[in-house]
């Protein structure tokens, strides 16, 4: 998130603290505080990759919460994920300011969709089913209030979303735009025009926008070579994972070191489930019922509730590593931070493309056969 | 919901870290669970059985489920689906061939076409300043693969007999630029792991016992072993025990030296037992695998023995065979003072596996009740785990034995003998009243659950696993069934657990460059992987299979570590063996 290079339309970049160009700030003021008697603002954050839209709204979240308790966020970037490990849609209700923009928060989601990959691509249908879904909790349960005078409780809505702008991530874009009813919509411009969103209210045809729209440009020029872009957001993408790993050992434990946390991990007690009594399935691809263990065994999945009401989509309660499958005794053995008390409702693994981390496959004195040291580089 | 709230401090160290990792062992993240797995499909996908190519589609597919299935696989894999479907390549997979077929088979070789050139190139091309073309050209792709993607992307589709012919260029070119290559690459040898695993113990016991060792290189050759041992487990302890049964004569005559003259010799029994040691405590129950595969080898010896000449009770026909069953008696007992001489961390890992050490002794009592020296060894266990059941059980035999010495103590006084037969019946007899009483349950259909999983089921679905010893992700910890650890995980459509079996060597033979005339007909029935059942099955269970009905009063038992069905008939038929193994359950 930092950059060494220097814009001169807007402040510099230090070194390891992130500073909030003037415009940004304006634009979150006047979001906050901008009529007095405006209802609570539902904020959209668009624009393209790495263009600083989770630094915006990591910031505009800080100041809502100088006016409001809770602010609500709902994140559909499964592939940068804010408060969550990636491959997943949540609703976070955030009661806390940040002010360090720089560090890597985990929040417990108010509810969240595990959606088991970095790119809305594979499925944009069941994408879409799951944003409309977490939209629509938001606006039913959370917005209703307990005595019937006033008439919503103060709970702003903050919508992150992909930076992925071209083909079918727009038209994903535009329908969610058209779904959620926003007070502002704020667009991120780059330093290159043919990379951006188009000018103006490009989700409505007929001019129908009610919305504030809000246009800023990125602080950095993000003008990296897109292999480079891919090869980062990978790198973010683990560090998230296994800092949501790391909340399985007791916290106190010395775990500075990834080797530490992966040692620690292999030594770790998982919790075991009878075959028998789960379901397992694999959203984007179906595997032949009798590989499905090779198919699970030490990969990441996600731990979902099934429910008669939404047969295709399932919520979810976290992620877990199913570290080892013993079929004579019918058992699988899972690694997870969620407590015991509330696995007790998952009844089905789902199944995606989100590669465990590398590093928990090689600790030392316990390299899994799952990481090999003789492949070619040629594939 | 209330887990705490975590934050962690991003600088850029920690990413580096996260990077180092990965490039620090020069490692990647593979789908399969063993290079022989991966090397078990290439054979199959260039069988020419259509079975096993089956087969290895559907592991393929199942890679790629996982999300890091190298892009070359899958490329191949996209080539021979095309051909299973082209009713030119032999049986035609389709059920009703729809009139398009040639228009579906047209498109599926294009695409595979299209993404073979594009996955080579793609990645290392310079963007835009060479073509696709020029580029391909340096992995010596062959040009007719080449110019036909160029008409697929900017033109129509080719003819089909171009599109074939493509085909087996495209599977051969990829054979010699992807899969040979990779096989070469492999450092342990597939399969020749056991030469490999041979010659590293001996290195590393020349170099503990010269004075002037290296001492990176020997660290570096008991790394590579416990890795070795890790994923091979009983290649690695069967190869220890080759190489102690070797030195174990020496051993015990030098120990006896020792002790008069308390000069310490260079390959002596102290220095021996630090290497165990020092090998032990970075592999898991290794003591406790020697132990049992010295143990499997008596039995075998015994065996053996009794198969060959089971009415000479004589000891002429010993000869050879007692010297070897003599030395692994003596190898047991000098693992066993091992064990207890052993230092704290030992003593403490024996605490743990009590479990397989009574499963040793009850071995021990069923084996040999007559051969003194592993009574004796298993006395001494006995006596560091304080199993006095056993210690009794000992006493009664021995006191039967004395009653009548004989020349030879290895051969059982026939006259007490009888009264040992006499129990043996017995117990046998009650043994397989309960194996009926089992029968009866298996009737209802009733699942047999062992003690452990029981408790698990009680308490609701999730509960935390009552106990653990740290094992990569992905393997299971030892225990007494199991000793190897890595997880067996075929199962068929109803997800219960079956072995399944590669025949690799045949394929081998058989593996040849792919044309119309070269596909054999599936009807040869030993080709190919199958899903085995019991091997030991009476006909009935062959039966069973052959017709795929579930017998009546069919249940599971687990056999050598297996779960195995079995029908009502095969009990009966095998009651001895059956009783055998319910005494040992029991």
């Amino acid at each position: 998130m930092a950059s060494p290079e220097e814009n001169p339309s807007s402040s510099k970049i230090a070194r390891g603290k992130i500073r909030i160009s003037e415009e940004w700030s304006k634009a979150a003021v006047s979001i906050t505080f901008g009529s007095q008697d405006s209802p609570q603002p539902t904020v959209l954050v668009c624009g393209p990759k790495n263009s600083g839209k989770s630094t915006f709204s990591r910031h505009l979240l800080n100041v809502l919460l100088q006016k409001y308790k809770k602010v609500a966020f709902l994140d559909t970037d499964i592939g940068q994920t804010e408060f969550t490990p990636p491959g997943v849609l949540s609703l976070c209700i955030i009661d806390k300011p940040t002010p360090d923009l720089e560090i890597i928060c985990m929040k417990t989601p108010e509810r969240c969709y595990f959606f088991g990959d970095v790119s809305s691509s594979r499925d944009p249908g069941k994408y879409l089913q799951c944003v409309y879904a977490l939209y629509d909790y938001y606006r039913d349960e959370l917005c209703k209030s307990e005595n019937s005078k006033s008439s919503m409780v103060e709970l702003p809505l903050i919508v992150n979303t992909p930076g992925w702008i071209k083909g079918s991530g727009y038209e994903v874009l535009v329908k969610m735009l058209n779904y959620v009813s926003l007070t502002h919509v704020v667009k991120l411009r780059s330093y290159n025009d043919s990379k951006d969103l188009p000018r103006g209210a490009f989700w409505c045809d007929n001019g129908c926008n009610h919305s504030t729209l809000l246009e800023i440009k990125a602080v950095i020029d993000c003008a990296t070579c897109p292999l480079t872009l891919q090869k980062i957001a990978a790198l973010f993408r683990e560090i998230k994972m296994i800092a949501y790993f790391r909340q399985c050992i007791p916290s106190g434990s010395n775990l500075n070191r990834n080797k530490v946390l992966a040692r620690a991990l292999a030594a770790l007690l998982p919790y075991e489930v009878p075959i028998s009594s789960i379901k397992v399935r694999h959203l984007h691809c179906q595997v032949p019922s009798s590989e499905v263990f090779y198919s699970l065994n030490a990969s990441i999945v996600g731990l979902g509730i099934s429910s008669e009401k939404s047969p295709d989509i399932h919520l979810c309660v976290g992620l877990g590593i199913v570290r080892g499958i013993d079929l004579f005794k019918g058992l699988l053995y899972v690694i997870t931070p969620v407590p015991l008390r509330l696995l007790e409702k998952v009844d089905i693994l789902l199944q995606g493309f989100i590669q465990i981390p590398q590093g928990f496959l090689q600790a030392q004195g316990c390299v899994s056969p799952y990481s090999a040291t003789d492949v070619l580089p040629i594939c | 919901m209330a887990l705490e709230e975590e934050e962690a401090v991003v600088p850029s160290t920690a990413a580096a870290d996260a990077a180092s990792i990965g490039q620090s062992y020069n490692s990647r993240i593979v789908p399969w669970l063993s290079w022989d797995e991966w090397d078990h499909v290439r054979v199959s996908l260039f069988s020419s059985y259509p079975d096993a190519i089956e087969a290895a589609l559907t592991r393929v597919l199942t890679w790629r489920s996982r999300g890091c299935i190298p892009p070359l696989i899958e490329v191949t894999a996209d080539f021979l689906m095309a051909q299973r479907m082209d009713p030119f390549f032999g049986k035609n997979h389709l059920p009703d061939a729809p009139h398009s077929v040639d228009q579906i088979v047209t498109n599926l070789y294009s695409m595979a076409v299209v993404r073979l050139v594009n996955v080579v190139v793609e990645k290392k091309r310079k963007h835009k300043l060479t073509s696709i073309a020029e580029a391909a050209a340096e992995y010596s792709i062959p040009r007719m693969l080449i110019d036909i993607r160029h008409e697929c992307s900017h033109r129509k589709l080719p003819a089909l007999p171009l599109l074939r012919d493509a085909a087996l260029q495209a599977l051969d070119w990829l054979r010699s630029y992807y899969w040979d290559p990779q096989k070469n690459a492999l450092s342990s040898p597939v399969g020749g792991m056991r030469e490999k695993i041979d010659s590293d113990l001996r290195e590393l016991t020349l170099r503990r016992f010269t004075v002037s060792g290296h001492r990176k290189k020997s660290r570096s050759i008991m790394n590579e072993l416990v890795l070795q041992y890790n994923l091979n487990t009983s290649e690695v302890v069967s190869s220890l025990a080759d190489l102690l049964l070797e030195v174990i004569p020496s051993l015990i005559e030098n120990h006896q030296q020792e002790c008069e003259s308390g000069v310490i010799w260079k390959d002596s029994s102290a220095g021996w037992r630090t290497l165990i040691n020092q090998i032990s405590s970075m592999a898991q129950n290794l003591l406790l695998n020697l132990l049992t595969e010295v143990l499997d080898r008596v039995e075998t010896q015994e065996s053996s023995i009794f198969e060959a000449g089971s009415d000479q009770w004589s000891s002429l026909g010993y000869g050879g065979e007692a010297g070897e069953t003599d030395n692994l008696c003596s190898l047991f007992a000098w693992l066993i003072d091992t064990l207890k001489s052993g230092t704290e961390a030992h003593l403490s890992e024996i605490g743990m596996s009590r479990g397989p050490l009574i499963l040793i002794l009850r071995r021990i009592l069923m084996l040999a009740p007559w051969n003194k020296q592993l009574m004796d060894s298993g006395v001494k266990l006995a006596e560091v785990i304080k199993e006095n059941f056993f210690i009794d059980k000992v006493q009664k035999f021995q006191s039967l034995v004395s009653s009548n010495v004989d020349a030879s103590d290895r051969i059982p006084p026939i006259e007490s003998s009888s009264a040992l037969f006499i129990e043996q019946e017995e117990s046998m007899r009650e043994a397989s009243q309960k194996l009926s009483l089992f029968g009866l349950n298996c009737e209802d259909n009733k699942l047999v659950y062992s003690e452990d999983s029981k408790s698990a089921t009680i308490s609701g679905k999730w509960s935390i696993a009552k106990s653990w010893s740290s094992c990569p992700i992905g393997m299971l910890p030892p225990d007494s069934i199991n000793l190897s650890r890595v997880p067996k995980l075929s199962c068929d459509a109803e997800g219960r657990p079956v072995t399944e079996e590669w025949n690799c060597k045949e394929l081998n033979s058989c593996a040849c460059k792919r044309g119309p005339e070269s596909l054999k007909d599936s009807t040869e029935e030993d080709s190919g992987p199958r899903k085995k059942r019991p091997r030991k099955g009476s006909k009935e269970t062959r039966d069973v299979e052959e017709v795929g009905l579930e017998v009546e009063g069919a249940g599971w038992l687990i056999i050598n570590g297996a779960w195995e069905q079995v029908s009502q008939d095969y009990i009966c038929a095998n009651s001895e063996k059956v009783a055998e193994l319910v005494l040992n359950l029991l």
